[in-house]
């Protein structure tokens, strides 16, 4: 009888936490205000992107033609849904007609962005409950990351730190939050840079830390300097000496950079 | 950025909001705004103002923007003038400043074009609007859009909240800054875009980077409609591009700026006015001078002697028993013509500014007082009374009546709070013996333990000769601390193997690096790290996958370049555990599951 019993509870919980899982999944990812008619680019989540277009002149849209990927088929079917969802927001910014708020000029694309962030912290969520580890999740992290709005980015930039590190995701890092103009992500983005070094593209990180100090926005600048040491090492400590020589000396950037120059050579003689 | 055009028939709907208790996509509307006052639908007094207060401290901006504050008590023709004339020579220089930055070889055309752009930005966002003083004397700044837009680039505060709170919506430069990175991205986009023919049709040019601010990246097309729901907007601007009624206000087309623009986009804060131009071949004794990297110098016999930031001019001057009224450009041919001597802020500034407590003192509050991110900057909340911290910087803003502020730490947040002048110090904060806990830096007594992967060394003075090189994990007792320097470089005397000497520990100020070096040996607690599997993690605000997250992350020791965060377990709930790192500067959730024992 307590056999019974405990197997019955056990088909029970399964069967509920299988339910809850999927309706969870579909929940997450079921959104009817997005109600587009975009049969243009249905096929848009499973095949090509919409801004793959070969077409030289375009109407700048939120994706960079230059560094978009193919996206592949997901491998998963509650993924497959989970990105067609994701690409139907974000047709959105393009179609103008989705049904969302439009009070003043910015409303719209506030509340695209809002939703496509929304939807990636659900899909990040999920992926990190599940130890989820799948190629297709990073393309869709790289894919959302290059969106010219830092809060879609930021969600972004969290489903790219929950897989494993590429260079895709690399350079992804580099043209889409490094170069941007958003100091909020600049944390994050050099911690997951972290993972690169000692790899092939450690080289190319340096580089563009050492450019974006120089020319990018004083504000990005300034957050790269601050969290620059861990990037620095004995095989290029002189050539970011060099990119002092770039900088203001009366600048923030320059002060901070010059101090964790110092700084890794003090670790470097023991202190 | 994200607001309507403002136009007086649109009077009578934002009133009609006011009055509304709604929020915009939960966003309450006129967020941390006090004092609101309305104004005029002219050049620099748009409706409304709010009370700059929540972002900047009134003496800051009356001390640092004093020249671009329109006052409403003076004649308001020739106040519009003046203010005009000012808020043209500033933007001028800034957008110079900022073009020839992002763009060394930009040429002057497009400089032009692009202050053009600008300048019709201004105009179609606030009417050149930013800093206003009311009647009572206090000074507000531009909020637009039922308190949505901030300052004269109109700053959104559903989309930017989080940069509002660091000063880019109440302080004019930074405003400016944050506004133009969003135009200039915008301004570089164009030419790719469908409707831009040529990179220097400028003209078509200013009005996509400006449709695209207005409406979002996705509108930098908008304004080739006729017909579309904003199409009135681009027409609008092209307007104000066209008549550029600002001009008419704007008395000197070649006037200076009367702030140091460099400075102040740089990050710095604060900035003293812009130096003048000297002649000297010798430096003169009576004279302040400011070099290139920015450290105000003074000229004793035969040296230099400098300091490197504004703040600390106010105890030199008290040392000097002289108050300087402006500073004089130092070339570099003349500064490396003697030798220059830093003066240590720590030294000078304790040494002459009565009653201040040294940083790794300990301060218990006298009132309940206010806790800013910056002496001057945005209000974190108030800090009640009888709290005890540990000073971990101090900043003198006056030299006559000497206030000053100390920066302390509470939970996660990290400020200043106001700790009176001269004569008021003793009412604000009284020095403590001791903290038993939350010590970021060690005192005599303490035990620290040896951190550095590679060990300390151990040298017979500050940077002196090396005795002996103390391996990681040691523990010592501290027979002194030393902090020095701008970014409060920490040292402890301690004794190992018979030798007594001093050890480097990293330095204090932001980012931080003394978590590096040394640890103080005050919890018996358990010590976890972030598992090796994890590279990094940002700890969550709630014990749950689905709630949001903070700005602490920990590090692994799996992630290369930096050691692992040492984290403290506080409380544990469900598959979560709530985590501190070692030195209190960061906390929150995270799953147990993925902590595991420091010796692992």
């Amino acid at each position: 009888m307590k056999k019974k019993i405990t197997i019955s509870l056990f088909t029970f919980l399964t069967l509920f936490l299988v339910y809850n899982y999927n309706s969870r999944v579909k929940d997450n990812f079921e959104d009817k205000d997005v109600k587009t008619s975009l049969t243009k680019n249905k096929d848009r989540a499973t095949n090509t992107p919409e801004y793959s277009a070969t077409s030289k002149k375009r109407n700048v849209a939120q994706v960079s033609t230059k560094k978009n990927e193919k996206i592949t088929k997901p491998s998963t079917p509650w993924l497959v849904k989970a990105s067609k969802q994701l690409y139907k927001i974000e047709s959105c910014y393009q179609s103008n007609k989705c049904k969302l708020p439009n009070k003043d000029p910015r409303e719209y694309d506030y509340s695209v962005g809002q939703k496509l962030k929304k939807k990636l912290y659900e899909l990040n969520s999920i992926v990190l409950q599940e130890k989820i580890k799948d190629d297709e999740i990073s393309r869709i992290g790289r894919h959302f990351l290059q969106i010219d709005d830092g809060h879609v980015k930021e969600a972004a930039l969290h489903l790219i730190a929950s897989q494993e590190a590429s260079a895709e995701s690399a350079q992804s890092l580099l043209d889409s939050v490094i170069s941007y103009h958003d100091a909020n992500l600049i944390q994050h983005a050099m911690l997951e840079l972290q993972r690169y070094i000692g790899q092939s593209q450690e080289q190319q990180i340096n580089q563009t830390l050492a450019k974006e100090m120089s020319v990018g926005s004083p504000i990005v600048a300034h957050a790269i300097s601050e969290n620059i040491d861990p990037f620095i090492n004995l095989s290029n400590y002189k050539s970011y000496e060099n990119n002092l020589a770039d900088l203001s000396p009366q600048s923030l950037t320059y002060k901070q950079l010059k101090v964790s120059i110092d700084e890794f050579k003090r670790k470097s003689n023991g202190g | 950025m994200g607001k309507n055009n403002k136009r007086h028939y649109q009077i009578h709907v934002i009133y009609f909001l006011l009055f509304l208790p709604h929020v915009v996509f939960g966003f309450e509307n006129w967020w941390q705004c006090s004092g609101k006052t309305g104004g005029e639908w002219n050049f620099a007094r748009t409706p409304s103002v709010c009370l700059v207060d929540h972002m900047q401290t009134q003496s800051f901006v009356k001390s640092q923007y004093s020249s671009l504050i329109f006052n409403d008590s003076s004649n308001r023709t020739s106040e519009r003038n003046r203010y005009m004339t000012e808020f043209n020579a500033t933007t001028k220089e800034t957008v110079r400043y900022y073009l020839l930055r992002r763009k060394p070889n930009v040429s002057e055309a497009e400089i032009e074009a692009f202050f053009y752009g600008l300048q019709a930005l201004m105009h179609q966002e606030t009417y050149w609007s930013h800093y206003r003083q009311p009647s009572d004397g206090k000074v507000r700044y531009m909020r637009g859009d039922v308190g949505h837009g901030h300052g004269v680039m109109q700053v959104d505060d559903r989309s930017h909240q989080t940069v509002l709170l660091k000063g880019y919506g109440a302080d004019l430069v930074n405003n400016l800054i944050y506004g133009l990175d969003v135009f200039y991205s915008a301004w570089e986009k164009a030419p790719l875009s469908s409707c831009l023919k040529s990179p220097t049709n400028y003209k078509d040019r200013i009005r996509s980077a400006w449709a695209a601010y207005n409406g979002g990246p996705s509108k930098i097309c908008r304004w080739t409609s006729q017909t579309g729901t904003y199409a009135a907007h681009d027409k609008d601007f092209l307007a104000k591009m066209n008549a550029k009624k600002w001009q008419s206000y704007i008395t000197d087309q070649n006037k200076k700026s009367s702030i140091d623009v460099a400075c102040l986009t740089e990050g710095n804060r604060p900035c003293a006015p812009p130096s003048d131009k000297t002649e000297d071949v010798i430096p003169a004794a009576n004279k302040l001078y400011k070099n290139q990297a920015g450290s105000f110098c003074l000229f004793k016999n035969d040296h230099f002697e400098c300091i490197d930031q504004l703040n600390d001019v106010n105890c030199l001057q008290v040392s000097e028993g002289q108050t300087y009224s402006k500073a004089y450009e130092l070339s570099d041919v003349l500064e490396k013509r003697y030798p220059k001597i830093v003066l240590d802020r720590h030294k000078l500034c304790l040494g002459n500014i009565v009653g201040l407590i040294p940083v790794s003192s300990f301060i218990r509050l006298n009132k309940t007082i206010n806790m800013r991110k910056t002496p001057a900057g945005e209000l974190i909340k108030a800090i009640s009374i009888d709290k005890e911290f540990q000073v971990l910087d101090f900043e003198v803003l006056t030299t006559s009546g000497q206030e000053r502020y100390y920066k302390i730490r509470e939970g996660s947040s990290t400020g200043y709070v106001y700790a009176g002048d001269i004569d008021s110090y003793p009412h604000w904060a009284q020095k403590i013996s001791a903290l038993t806990t939350g010590k970021l830096i060690a005192n005599e007594d303490d035990t620290i333990k040896i951190i550095a992967p590679s060990g300390i060394n151990l040298r017979k003075l500050v940077g002196g000769t090396l005795l002996e090189t103390i391996p990681k994990n040691t523990e010592l007792k501290v027979l002194q601390t030393i902090i020095q320097g701008t970014k409060n470089y920490l040292y402890y005397k301690v004794s190992y193997k018979n030798k007594t000497g001093y050890i480097y520990s990293g330095y204090i100020n932001s980012p931080g690096t003394s978590h590096e070096w040394t640890q103080v040996v005050a919890y018996n607690f358990k010590q976890m790290q972030l598992a090796a599997s994890i590279p990094y993690r940002f700890l969550s605000k709630c014990a749950s996958t689905s709630c949001a997250y903070s700005t602490d992350a920990v590090r692994s020791k799996s992630l290369n370049g930096s050691l692992p965060d040492l984290l403290i377990i506080l409380e544990v709930s469900g598959l979560w555990s709530l985590v501190e790192n070692i030195d209190g500067s960061k906390s929150g959730w995270i799953k147990t599951e993925e902590l595991e024992d420091v010796n692992n």
